[in-house]
C-alpha cells in the first residue's frame, strides 16, 4: 500500500485534477435525478411546457457538465495508472538488472517475470479503479444520502437502516467469500500441477500404461476445483440477491411512507427511488473495488520485494582498471550459496599462467560451474580471494573484468534478434570478418551459410527455431567476437557428436591463441591436452597438473580414466 | 458515469460489464455447429440447465413489472386509492425476483461446475487416449492452459452470457411491449435514443478495437523481452549488456503505456456520451408527455412515471447484449480449440482379434522399417535386423541420426510407415497395445518423476507392488542407499520433477522403476547421458545385472558404456551402416572404430 501511495505523490498533481473532475461528475450525476422530479413535479403535472423545457435545459446542461468531467477523468485517470504502471515496470526491471545472480536464485527469474508482468498490472486496475470507484462511491453514497434528507427529510431514518443493512451484507460476502475463493485458487493450483505432470512424462504414462491412475489423479483434482467452486459461487448466490432484496424493499418502504403525500410530491418519490438505486451502485462498486484492493496488495507487496533488494555484491569503492594478461590465482577460496548448509568449494588454492589452458574435471555437482563463476565475480567467494595479473577481482571495475573474461555458459542461451546482433553481443563493434572467423571457428558458419538469411537470420524468442548442437556453436561463436584475456568453456559441447566437438575444439585452439582458457568438461578425452587439469570432487581440490601428473598421484582422476578409457586399453 | 438505471433495479449487478473495453473479439468458425456440439457435452445437466433458462425469463419478470406496479403506487398515492394492495404486489414482486435470482445463482454454482467437469474429463480421457505423436506436435503449456483455463473460461462465459442473453432479450421484449401499450408515440422517441447509442456504441469501439488489439501486441513484445532477458540475465550480466537491455525495455515500455492510455481514453468517451444520449432521450420524452397530457391524449400521471422509468431501463440491455455477445463469441471460439483436441484420432485400438503376449521371448525382427514423423521426412530408410532373444543391443550414431525413433517403433509409440516389426513372430500391431507396453521396460532420457513419494515413484504403474519387491528393486538399480538416507526414506515426498535429487539420482530411481516392472524387453535411452562417470559405472553395473538373459536396447552418446554389448548398431542418415560386436567393428576399422578413437582419445 505504501508503494502506491509512494508512485500517487508522483503524479499528486494529476490525480487531485482528476478527482476534482471525479466530483464534479458525481455531483451532476447526483443532481441529475432532482431536475428529473422538477420535470415531473413542476412541469409535466402542472401541464406547464415552459417549465418543462426549463428544467429539462438544465438537466441536459447538467448531464453535459457530467460527461465532460467524465471524459476528462477518465483521461487523467488512465493517464496516471499507466503511467505508473510504466514507472513500476521500469523502476522493477532497473533494480533487477543491477542485482547479482545470487539475488535472482532466491527471487526465481520466473516469479521476477510474474511480478513484473502481472503484478503490476494488477496495480494499474486497482489505481484505475480507486479513480472510478473508490472516491466516486463514497462521494455518490453520501451526496445521495444527503439530498434525500435535505428533500424529503422524513425518509432519512428508513435510508440509514437500509444503509446499515446492506454494509452488513457486503461485509458478510467478504468474510464467507474470501477464504472460498482462496481454496478455489489452492485446488486450481493442484490442478495445474497434475496438468503440467502429465504432460511432461506423458512417455512414461504411456510405458507403463498407466494411463487409468493418471486419470484417476486428474479426475481428482478437477473434482476438487468443482467443488471448491460450487461453494465460492453459492456463497455469492445467497448475498448478491439479497443486497438487491434490501433495497427493493427500502422503496416499497418509501412509497408506503409517502402515502400521504400529496401528487407534488410524485417526481421527488421517483428522485427518492433514484438515488436508493445510485447508492446501491455505489456499494457495489465499494465490494468490487475491495476486491481489487486485496489482490492489488498481494501484488504490491511482491513488487515491493523486488524493489528492496540490495544487490548481493558491492561494487569496489576505488574501482580499478589494471591491464589484464589474464594470469589467474586462486587463493584458498571458499564458497558457500547463500542458505545452503555446506560448501560448495572448500580451500581451493591454484595458479594458471596468462595463455594457458586448464581443464577442469570431476562428477556432476562437485562445484565445476561454481568455480569458474567466481572469476569474473557472478559469484563472490566467501573465503579467500582471487586476483588475475595480481589483482584482486573485488577491485576491478565490473564492465573492465567482465569485458576481459568471456563465458560460454552450459546452457546456451541467445536471444530474440538476427544471427549478427546475437554475435555482436561479444563486442558492439566487431566488424563482418570477425564475425565470420568467429563463427568459423565454433563451426557454426556452415549452418548459418545454409539459412536463407545467413548472418541476418532472424532468431525466435531463447532461439528455439535451432537445434541444441547449434545454439552451443553460437554461443561459443559469440565469446569468441569477444576476443577475451580468459575464456571460460562450461561444459558447452554437451549437444555435439564427438566429430563436431573435436572440429570446434580444433578451432578454438587456433582461435583462442594467447587466451587463458577454463575448459570443464564431462569427457577426460577433452581436457586431457589441456595444459594443467584440475580436477574436483565434492568440492575439494583433489589434484591439479599435467595429465601424467595426474595419472600418477590423483586417485579420482584416475578412476575417471579408468571408467571412461582405462576398458579400451586392455581391450 | 453511474448507470443510471432509473428507477426500480432488479438487474443483475454482478456481471457489470464495461462497454468498449474488451476490444479483441475472436469470431468462432463454426458457430452452429460448435454450439449443438457443447450442448451435447451438457447431458446429464440438461434438467438443471433448463430450470436455469426458465429461471432466467422469470428473472425479467422484476424489471418488466416493476415500473409499471411503480406507476401505479403512484397513481394510487396522487388519486389516494388504496395504496396498499398496489404495494403488496411490487413487494411480492421484488420477493419473487430475488427468489428466482438466488436460486438461478445457486442452481448455476453446481450446474455450470458440474458441465465444467465434465468437459474437462472428457478433454483429458481423451488427451490420455492419443498417440504420442499429438504431444510431441505441441507445446505443453498450450495444452496445459486448454485443460484449466480455457475450460473454465469457456463454460463460465457461455453459460452466463447464456443466461444473461436470454434475461436481457425477454427485459427487452417486455418492457417493449409494455412501453408499447402505454404509449406508441413515446415509444417511438425512445427507439430513436436507442438506434442513436447503437450507433455511438459502433463508433467508438470500431476505433477502440484497433487500439486494444494494439496495446495486446504491444503487451506481448514487452512481456517476450522481460522474460528472456531476465531468464537469460546470466548471460547479459556476462556481457555486461545491462544497459542495452534496459534501453530496449524502456522503449518497449513507452511503446505499451503510449498505446494503453490512447485505448483507455478512447473507451473513457463511450459511457458518457451514452448517458448524454440517455438523458436527452429523457427530455424530450417527458416534454412531449407534458405536452399530450395538457391536450388531455395521456389520462394520468401515473403513466407517464412508468413510462419515463421504463425509458430509463430500456437502454442498458442494448448495451449490455452488444457486449455480451462479442464475449459468447470469443468463448465459442474457444470451444471450438476444445473440441479440435477431441477430434484428434485417438491411438488406435487393439484389433478384436489382438493376441495376448503372457510372456514374450524378446525374438524382434525389423523387417525392412521405413518411417517418418513426417510425410515426406523420412528417418529411418528400409531398416532390417534381426535379434534374437536375450541380446543386447546398443545403438550409436550423431544426433539425429535416428536412434530414439527405433525406440519408439518398438514401443508403437509411433507405428511404422513401411515394413514392419516382428516380436516372437508376430507383427507388433497384431497385439493387444496394453500387454505390448507391460512387455517393454523403459528408462527414458528425460526422467520423469512425479511429485509423490518415492515409493509411489518405484512402483509406477504397478501399485500391487509389495514393499519386498519394492526394495529388491531398488537395490538391483543400486538406488537402495541414497533413498535411505533420504529424511523419510521410501516414503519421503519428492518436489515436481524430483527437484531435491540430484540427476544421477533421479536416473537411478527411474531405473528401479524400470526393474520393478521386470519386463522381459528393456530399453535404456540415453540413460546415463547426464551423470558422472563414477555414478554411471554403477549404473552401469545395476544393468548390466538386470539385463541378463532379456533382450535389452541401449542408447548412448559415450561408446564406452557399450563396448560389451553382444551386438552394436551404428545408425547414419537414417539407415544401418555398420552392425557387429565391439571387436568386430573396431577390427573392421570404419566408422565406428574412428568414433570410438575421437571419443576416447586413444590412437
Amino acid at each position: 500500500m505504501k508503494l502506491i501511495v509512494r508512485y500517487l505523490r508522483r503524479h499528486l498533481g494529476i490525480f487531485l485534477i482528476s478527482t476534482m473532475f471525479l466530483t464534479m461528475e458525481a455531483m451532476a450525476d447526483l443532481l441529475q435525478p432532482t431536475f428529473m422530479s422538477y420535470i415531473v413535479d413542476e412541469g409535466v403535472e402542472q401541464a406547464d411546457i415552459g417549465r418543462t423545457l426549463f428544467y429539462g435545459a438544465v438537466m441536459l446542461g447538467i448531464a453535459l457538465v457530467g460527461a465532460v468531467s467524465a471524459v476528462m477523468r477518465n483521461n487523467f485517470a488512465s493517464r496516471t495508472s499507466q503511467t505508473i504502471g510504466k514507472e513500476l515496470r521500469r523502476d522493477m526491471y532497473h533494480t533487477v538488472q543491477g542485482l547479482s545472480l545470487e539475488n535472482i536464485d532466491r527471487l526465481q527469474p520466473s516469479s521476477i517475470i510474474t511480478r513484473i508482468t502481472n503484478d503490476v498490472t494488477q496495480i494499474q486496475e486497482f489505481i484505475n479503479s480507486i479513480m472510478r470507484m473508490m472516491v466516486k462511491a463514497p462521494i455518490t453514497c453520501v451526496g445521495a444520502v444527503i439530498l434525500i434528507i435535505v428533500q424529503t427529510p422524513r425518509q432519512a431514518p428508513v435510508m440509514l437502516v437500509i444503509l446499515v443493512i446492506v454494509s452488513l451484507l457486503i461485509l458478510g460476502n467478504v468474510k464467507i467469500g474470501y477464504p472460498r475463493f482462496g481454496t478455489v485458487q489452492k485446488k486450481l493450483d493442484r490442478l495445474n500441477g497434475v496438468s503440467r505432470e502429465f504432460l511432461s512424462s506423458v512417455r512414461v504414462v504411456k510405458a507403463f500404461h498407466a494411463e487409468e491412475e493418471e486419470s484417476e489423479k486428474f479426475d481428482n483434482a478437477s473434482r476438487m476445483f468443482a467443488g471448491a467452486n460450487t461453494s465460492a459461487l453459492r456463497a455469492m448466490a445467497i448475498f448478491a440477491p439479497l443486497i438487491n432484496l434490501t433495497v427493493n424493499a427500502g422503496i416499497v418502504i418509501l412509497l408506503w411512507i409517502s402515502r400521504d403525500q400529496r401528487s407534488a410530491e410524485i417526481g421527488k418519490l421517483m428522485a427518492s427511488v433514484n438515488y436508493m438505486t445510485q447508492v446501491l451502485f455505489a456499494v457495489t462498486m465499494i465490494s468490487n473495488a475491495i476486491n481489487t484492493a486485496v489482490r492489488a496488495m498481494a501484488s504490491s507487496a511482491r513488487i515491493e520485494e523486488v524493489l528492496n533488494e540490495k544487490p548481493a555484491q558491492v561494487p569496489p569503492a576505488l574501482p580499478e582498471k589494471p591491464e589484464l594478461r589474464g594470469e589467474v590465482c586462486f587463493e584458498n577460496v571458499t564458497f558457500r550459496y547463500a542458505g545452503a548448509g555446506k560448501e560448495t568449494l572448500k580451500n581451493i588454492s591454484f595458479h594458471i599462467g596468462a595463455g594457458e589452458t586448464v581443464g577442469i574435471i570431476g562428477p556432476t555437482g562437485c562445484g565445476k560451474t561454481t568455480l569458474v563463476n567466481l572469476v569474473p565475480r557472478f559469484y563472490d567467494a566467501t573465503g579467500g580471494r582471487i586476483t588475475i595479473d595480481g589483482c584482486d577481482v573485488l577491485q576491478i571495475d565490473e564492465e573492465w573484468l567482465r569485458t576481459a573474461v568471456a563465458v560460454v555458459p552450459q546452457k546456451a542461451l541467445l536471444f530474440s534478434g538476427t544471427i549478427s546482433e546475437n554475435l555482436r553481443w561479444g563486442r558492439q563493434d566487431a566488424d563482418d570478418r570477425t564475425l565470420r572467423a568467429a563463427a568459423h571457428a565454433a563451426c557454426a558458419d556452415e549452418f548459418i551459410e545454409k539459412t536463407e538469411q545467413k548472418y541476418n537470420t532472424l532468431l525466435d524468442q531463447g532461439g528455439v527455431n535451432l537445434s541444441g548442437g547449434q545454439k552451443q556453436r553460437l554461443s561459443i561463436a559469440r565469446a569468441l567476437v569477444r576476443e577475451p584475456r580468459i575464456l571460460i568453456l562450461d561444459d558447452c559441447t554437451s549437444a555435439l557428436d564427438a566429430q563436431t566437438e573435436s572440429a570446434v575444439l580444433g578451432g578454438l585452439r587456433s582461435m583462442a591463441y594467447g587466451m587463458t582458457v577454463l575448459l570443464i568438461s564431462q569427457r577426460i578425452s577433452t581436457v586431457m591436452k589441456a595444459d594443467r587439469i584440475l580436477c574436483l570432487d565434492n568440492g575439494v581440490m583433489q589434484g591439479y597438473g599435467t595429465h601424467e601428473e595426474l595419472m600418477q598421484n590423483c586417485a579420482t582422476y584416475r578412476e575417471i580414466y579408468e571408467s571412461q578409457i582405462g576398458g579400451a586399453r586392455n581391450g | 458515469m453511474a448507470e443510471q438505471n432509473g428507477g426500480i433495479p432488479p438487474a443483475n449487478l454482478n456481471g457489470i460489464s464495461r462497454p468498449g473495453r474488451g476490444g479483441v473479439v475472436v469470431k468462432p468458425k463454426n458457430m452452429k455447429g460448435t454450439l449443438v456440439r457443447l450442448w451435447n457435452l451438457t447431458r446429464g445437466s440438461r434438467r438443471g440447465l433448463g430450470w436455469i433458462l426458465i429461471l432466467s425469463a422469470l428473472g425479467s419478470a422484476a424489471a418488466i413489472l416493476s415500473p409499471y406496479m411503480t406507476g401505479r403506487a403512484v397513481d394510487t398515492i396522487a388519486g389516494g386509492d388504496a395504496l396498499l394492495a398496489v404495494l403488496l404486489c411490487l413487494c411480492g414482486l421484488y420477493i419473487g425476483d430475488w427468489l428466482v435470482k438466488f436460486l438461478q445463482q445457486f442452481l448455476m454454482a453446481s450446474v455450470g461446475q458440474r458441465i465444467i467437469y465434465h468437459i474437462r474429463r472428457a478433454l483429458f480421457e481423451k488427451m490420455r487416449s492419443l498417440p504420442l505423436s499429438f504431444f510431441d506436435r505441441r507445446q505443453h503449456g498450450e495444452l496445459m492452459s486448454r485443460l484449466t483455463n480455457d475450460v473454465d473460461n469457456i463454460s463460465t462465459t457461455i453459460s452466463n452470457s447464456l443466461t444473461l442473453l436470454l434475461t436481457y432479450g425477454f427485459t427487452i421484449v417486455g418492457i417493449l411491449v409494455m412501453m408499447l401499450i402505454l404509449s406508441p408515440v413515446l415509444t417511438l422517441v425512445a427507439l430513436v435514443g436507442v438506434a442513436l447509442i447503437f450507433l455511438l456504441t459502433r463508433t467508438v469501439t470500431r476505433h477502440t478495437r484497433k487500439l486494444f488489439a494494439a496495446q495486446q501486441k504491444n503487451l506481448g513484445i514487452l512481456n517476450g523481452h522481460v522474460e528472456e532477458s531476465i531468464s537469460g540475465l546470466f548471460v547479459v550480466k556476462a556481457f555486461c549488456r545491462e544497459e542495452q537491455m534496459e534501453r530496449q525495455f524502456e522503449e518497449k515500455n513507452d511503446a505499451l503505456c503510449r498505446v494503453s492510455i490512447r485505448a483507455l481514453v478512447w473507451s473513457g468517451y463511450l459511457m458518457p456520451l451514452m448517458n448524454v444520449i440517455n438523458n436527452l432521450c429523457y427530455l424530450v420524452i417527458a416534454v412531449l408527455s407534458g405536452v399530450l397530457y395538457v391536450k388531455g391524449m395521456i389520462s394520468d400521471i401515473g403513466l407517464i412515471t412508468s413510462f419515463l422509468l421504463y425509458v430509463r431501463q430500456f437502454t442498458r440491455p442494448f448495451v449490455e447484449i452488444a457486449n455480451i455477445y462479442n464475449n459468447f463469441q470469443t468463448a465459442v471460439a474457444g470451444a471450438e480449440r476444445i473440441f479440435e483436441v477431441l477430434d484428434e484420432e485417438p491411438e488406435p485400438a487393439d484389433r478384436a482379434d489382438a493376441l495376448a503376449l503372457p510372456s514374450p521371448s524378446g525374438e524382434i525382427i525389423l523387417d525392412h522399417v521405413s518411417f517418418g514423423y513426417t510425410p515426406g521426412k523420412t528417418v529411418l530408410r528400409d531398416v532390417s535386423l534381426s535379434i534374437p532373444a536375450g541380446t543386447q543391443v546398443a545403438i550409436v550414431g550423431p544426433t539425429g541420426s535416428g536412434k530414439t525413433t527405433v525406440i519408439n517403433l518398438l514401443t508403437r509409440f509411433y507405428d511404422v510407415t513401411e515394413g514392419r516389426i516382428l516380436l516372437d513372430g508376430h507383427d507388433l500391431r497384431d497385439y493387444r497395445m496394453a500387454h505390448l507396453r507391460d512387455a517393454f521396460g523403459v528408462v527414458l532420457q528425460d526422467t520423469a518423476l512425479f511429485a509423490d513419494t518415492v515409493r509411489y515413484n518405484i512402483c509406477y504403474g504397478h501399485e500391487d507392488a509389495t514393499d519386498e519387491q519394492m526394495h529388491e528393486a531398488a537395490r538391483t538399480a543400486g538406488a537402495d542407499s541414497f533413498i535411505e538416507r533420504l529424511p523419510r526414506g521410501y516414503e519421503t515426498v519428492l518436489g515436481q520433477g524430483g527437484a531435491e535429487l540430484s540427476q544421477g539420482e533421479r536416473q537411478l530411481l527411474t531405473i528401479a522403476r524400470a526393474v520393478l516392472a521386470n519386463a522381459p524387453i528393456l530399453i535404456l535411452d540415453e540413460a546415463t547421458s547426464s551423470v558422472d562417470t563414477v555414478t554411471e559405472q554403477k549404473i552401469r553395473r545395476a544393468m548390466q545385472k538386470i539385463c541378463e538373459n532379456r533382450t535389452s536396447f541401449i542408447i548412448a552418446h559415450r561408446l564406452s558404456t557399450i563396448r560389451d554389448a553382444d551386438l552394436i548398431i551404428l545408425i547414419e542418415n537414417g539407415q544401418i551402416v555398420e552392425s557387429g560386436s565391439h571387436d568386430t567393428l573396431m577390427a573392421q576399422d570404419g566408422i565406428y572404430a574412428a568414433m570410438y578413437r575421437t571419443q576416447t582419445g586413444t590412437l
